[in-house]
């Protein structure tokens, strides 16, 4: 039932035995201990909107800062800042003050009424998530009418709640539950059940993710805040009032984010579950396993769920540096794309030319019997996006090993002037941390809403808070915050980076801006023209910043990818875009995971011998004349680099299914096979792993972002050289709308609940309110 | 009944089963000597026999097809016959044919202890659905899709 | 400049690792701030990956064909030394 904490084993460990003392003092719930934890690490919200950056370090044990305010908790001291408020002030003490409505990221509502204490010299109890600590405060946690008024709200908010315990999704984990246990009076004085009874709400229906039981709603609002604020997307809010009040979209209307799935963790009652999962499980029946999402580029940290071997539930954990504690719903939902079109048996093609299963050793022997046939210069491989560094470092070795020096990502890169030499020409250098303390963020070519979908949710907060200003370039898209529109092709790019835009004038007076690049700009013909004018600009920028006299090490350009380890394979040295192997017509093809159909038989030689590694009979599958099934990102144990740079380990949840098996170790036993001293030298995970910190030695350094320089060098080459001519068209988006959110990758592609989605948000659009 | 009669009953009996020899062995195999009408003869060649003069239980019979020999069973006994040896029905299928709907499926004997017996199956859905190739992919709709069940095509699930 | 060259089509990729900040590294940082730009330019067909990492003792790969490799630490040498050392690497793994 406790959900472990983030990154920090150290403090995880004291986290534990601090809830297993106040568990017997009685007064923690492990929620509760996890909200404090970000509590005590998070900014402070205070009324005038500015949001210091939150520390990725351990959490301040006391802000040493000059203007403290002395606040006596329970007798304790504390010292905290001017503008925390007592809740926040007695977290930081180590005292637990219940909560509905209180979020940490959320703004301050004050209607639960459950966080009342009582404060000296003050006749009624204060509620203590919105009044801020003033000079000598002394407050009580746990006086009589402390006790009192905690009770009193209790009865009132379960008075209308309906007996739902036993079928209701949320129970043991639930607020209300652990809360009237802990300070709830112990019997009820419920009586009008025989005469009006409780209130009856009608269900919602806000789409096929978010299952919404309106009777067990306790009006916290959390999820209209999280709408509004997070989300950008106001279609969540409160209708009557009194105790007719009921929060919900008034018209029926699908709750249209792509971040929508978070409302069922905020929700601290089971008013909001989740559909796909409904009455499935209860908590303590299952296990838990630290993992990476791999959807998109910025690798959240996740927890997934297992009973009994199959994946239950994914939830998100605190990670202060990546996702706060947000997932998209695609890394929540996409679980049960893992069940379905699986690859579980080795396949070979007969002689008729069809596809039949074998067992291993006869499918790489086969395998092994073709590619002994081919020199290496004749042999290409090409690699998905969801592949993990041990499989793609495997399969470099094996293919040099043969000859072969043509291994190309689906996703493609300029490979010209620096291409990936140098990391800082491909990684997010400024850090998803770095949108906090920027001033002017310049989009190019990204949909960042679908793309990153908590990055853009952080880019939001800090619009709201720090005033960001953001403009963008490229198809103009929605992303539920105000942009500079500049334009929607290279020309406005070029433009800028020479200086002759109107726009140059606020880019050079920005004190920290950000360059985002989308990598979906960089995939047709004007990508190189995009890359080398964003290099040039932000070296302008850049050298603006210094003879401004900015000694900081602010990195101005970041580039955005949008499959989890485009930046892994770069890393290792693989050639970015299928034109290499386009242009030599392989006799031999090994796809890893590839199958975003880029590269097909007819690009191949005639009579081509393909074989598939990965976990999905998707494009990949139907194209190959051997397949070989592979493992998917819960059932191994891998490493994943995200667009930072950052090197992230997976975990192992379930086993892979039917005679699936880790991706490294085929290409290990492949190796045995094949001619020459092709053997690859290791045998165990840990000998990949040294193998990694032979080609990259970040790759080993998990959880660390390394900073990545020599900005200048790389502008100087692309300057050198003729500066790349463009087409002026339109720089596409290659999700749009929310229906294109949905399905990208070849594990969303075969999830049920990623279809239904696809319908509702279809049907939504086709509805007279739109989306 | 007098000695004669049954003298007589025992000649008929005789005669009916085709002489001493058969008669013996008729004996042997069934432990019963009778004579009676012969009523039909299904499709599997057993014979079917009445006579009213036997007390009620004995006054319908079946002689099996002699191939079988030893290894007669009551269920090598066609549905229709089954009505009228069991006494659900009084006119026999030679007088009242059997209807035959669409739905029904020939008629086996009971293959317990034999290498045909039933194994049995899970029928709960597999937790992962494979890929199947194009040529092995049955029908669209996953209903009609046999992996999905993972029903063993043979019934020899035991024996894998 | 002296020493830089096309390094010819039997080394198949460098790489070079060094840290950011520690002193060891200073040379190689000293080599990327001069002599990465002519030497890419000289040879662009050739991946030369400069993967930084913190801490670390700064080490020159070479990659040759079919699986060969070589490696030799860069501590406390500087830029022209580890220009000469790619150069001997150039010529093929039977020269370290």
């Amino acid at each position: 039932m406790f959900h472990p904490g983030g990154v920090h084993g150290a403090r995880h460990i004291a986290q534990s035995l601090h809830h297993v003392k106040n568990a017997i003092r009685g007064t923690c719930s492990s929620k509760l201990l996890m909200q404090q934890k970000a509590a005590a690490a998070v900014a402070v919200e205070s009324k005038k909107g500015t949001v210091t950056p939150p520390p990725t370090g351990p959490a301040p044990t006391a802000p040493a800062a000059p203007n403290s305010v002395e606040v006596y908790i329970d007798d304790k001291m504390v010292m905290v800042e001017p503008g925390t408020t007592v809740l926040q002030a007695a977290a930081l003490a180590g005292v637990e003050i219940p909560r509905f409505c209180y979020h940490d990221r959320l703004s301050i509502a004050g209607n639960c009424r459950m966080c009342l204490v009582e404060v000296e010299k003050s006749v009624k109890p204060v509620a203590s998530c919105a009044m801020p600590v003033m000079k000598g405060m002394r407050v009580k946690t746990n006086s009589p009418m402390t006790r009192k008024a905690r009770e009193g709200v209790m009865e009132f908010l379960l008075m209308n709640h309906p007996l739902d315990c036993p079928i209701c999704d949320q129970g043991g984990e639930c607020d209300l539950q652990d809360q009237s246990m802990m300070f709830g009076s112990d019997r009820s004085r419920f009586t009008d059940i025989k005469f009006d009874g409780k209130r009856a709400v009608e269900d919602k229906n806000i789409g096929p993710l978010i299952k919404t039981i309106m009777n067990r709603c306790i009006h916290c609002t959390r999820c209209i805040r999280f709408g509004s604020e997070v989300a950008g997307v106001d279609d969540l809010g409160t209708t009557g009032r009194g105790n007719e009040m009921q929060v919900g979209t008034y018209v029926e209307k699908l709750f249209a984010s792509e971040l929508s799935g978070n409302v069922i963790d905020l929700c601290p009652v089971g008013a909001l579950t989740s559909k796909p999962y409904a009455f499935t499980y209860r908590p303590w029946e299952l296990r838990k396993h630290e993992s990476v999402d791999v959807m998109d580029g910025l690798g959240s940290a996740i927890l997934v769920n297992s009973r009994g071997g199959e994946i239950i539930r994914i939830l998100p954990r605190v990670h202060e540096g990546i996702n706060e504690e947000w997932i998209s719903d695609k890394t929540r939902f996409v679980y049960d794309g893992l069940k379905r079109q699986r690859l579980t048996q080795p396949m070979l093609k007969n002689s008729q030319g069809l596809l039949e299963p074998v067992d291993w050793e006869d499918a790489l022997s086969g395998i092994a019997a073709r590619i002994n046939r081919v020199p290496g210069q004749e042999m290409a491989a090409l690699v998905g996006g969801l592949c993990d560094v041990e499989a793609l470092t495997a399969l470099k070795d094996l293919m040099n090993r043969l000859g072969c020096e043509t291994l190309c990502t689906e996703e493609s890169f300029p490979m010209n002037a620096a291409g990936t030499d140098l990391r800082s020409n491909y990684l997010l250098n400024t850090k998803i941390t770095g949108v906090e303390e920027a001033d002017l963020v310049l989009l190019i070519g990204t949909n960042i809403r679908f793309e990153a979908p908590v990055l853009n949710a952080r880019i939001r907060k800090a619009y709201l808070h720090n005033n960001l200003r953001i403009a963008s370039i490229g198809e103009r898209v929605d992303l539920r915050y105000e942009t500079d529109f500049l334009g929607d092709s290279v020309h406005v790019l070029a433009q800028l980076a020479d200086g002759d835009h109107k726009y140059s004038e606020i880019l050079s007076k920005a004190k920290k801006p950000m360059i985002i690049v989308g990598s979906s700009s960089l995939q047709h013909g004007d990508g190189t023209a995009v890359l080398a004018n964003a290099i040039v600009l932000a070296d302008s920028l850049r050298s603006k910043m210094s003879s401004n006299g900015d000694e900081s090490d602010w990195k101005v350009l970041n580039v955005l990818h949008r499959h989890a380890n485009q930046v892994g394979a770069l890393d290792l040295g693989y050639k970015a875009g299928p034109s290499a192997i386009k242009q030599m017509q392989p006799k031999v093809l090994f796809m890893m995971g590839a199958d975003d159909g880029v590269v097909q038989r007819r690009d191949l030689a005639g009579d081509a011998f393909v074989i598939y590694q990965g976990h999905h009979g998707d494009k990949g599958a139907e194209m190959a004349d051997a397949v070989l099934p592979g493992a998917a990102y819960t059932e191994k144990y891998a490493t994943y680099v995200n667009t930072e740079g950052r090197a992230q380990r997976g975990n192992v949840a379930v086993t892979p299914p039917g005679m699936a098996r880790e991706d490294w170790k085929i290409l290990r036993a492949l190796s045995e096979f094949v001619r020459g001293s092709s053997v690859l030298p290791y045998d165990s995970l840990d000998e990949v792993r040294k193998r990694l910190a032979e080609i990259a030695p970040h790759l080993t350094r998990y959880g660390q972002v390394e900073d990545a320089n020599y900005f200048r060098q790389s502008k100087d080459l692309v300057w050198n050289a003729a500066r790349p001519g463009h087409s002026g068209q339109t720089l596409p988006a290659q999700q749009r709308e929310l229906e294109d959110f949905y399905m990208t990758n070849t594990i969303s592609r075969a999830s049920r609940t990623m279809a239904k989605c696809v319908t509702a948000a279809r049907h939504q659009k086709s509805t007279r309110y739109g989306l | 009944m007098s000695l004669i009669q049954k003298t007589l009953n025992l000649f008929r009996a005789i005669k009916q089963n085709g002489g001493i020899l058969s008669s013996l062995k008729t004996l042997y195999v069934t432990d019963d000597l009778k004579w009676g009408t012969h009523v039909g003869t299904d499709k599997y060649g057993n014979k079917y026999y009445e006579n009213n003069y036997y007390f009620l239980s004995r006054n319908r019979w079946v002689i099996y097809n002699p191939d079988f020999h030893l290894d007669y069973d009551g269920s090598q006994i066609p549905p229709e016959w089954h009505m009228w040896m069991h006494y659900t029905t009084d006119k026999p299928p030679t007088v009242k044919p059997p209807v035959n709907y669409k739905w029904m499926v020939p008629h086996q004997e009971n293959k317990s202890g034999s290498s045909e017996m039933y194994y049995p199956y899970s029928t709960t859905r597999t937790k992962i659905e494979s890929w199947q190739p194009a040529h092995l992919r049955t029908a669209d709709t996953e209903e009609q899709n046999p992996k999905l069940f993972n029903i063993p095509q043979n019934n020899r699930i035991g024996v894998q | 400049m002296a020493g830089i060259r096309a390094l010819g089509a039997g080394l198949k990729e460098l790489r070079i690792h060094m840290c950011q900040k520690s002193p060891s590294s200073q040379g190689a940082r000293d080599f990327m701030e001069s002599f990465y730009v002519p030497l890419k330019q000289r040879n662009p067909e050739l991946p030369i990956l400069v993967r930084e990492c913190s801490e670390i003792e700064p080490r020159l790969w070479a990659r040759y064909g079919y699986g060969a490799e070589t490696s030799v630490p860069l501590s406390n040498m500087n830029k022209e030394s580890i220009m000469q050392k790619i150069n001997e690497f150039a010529s093929g793994p039977r020269m370290r």
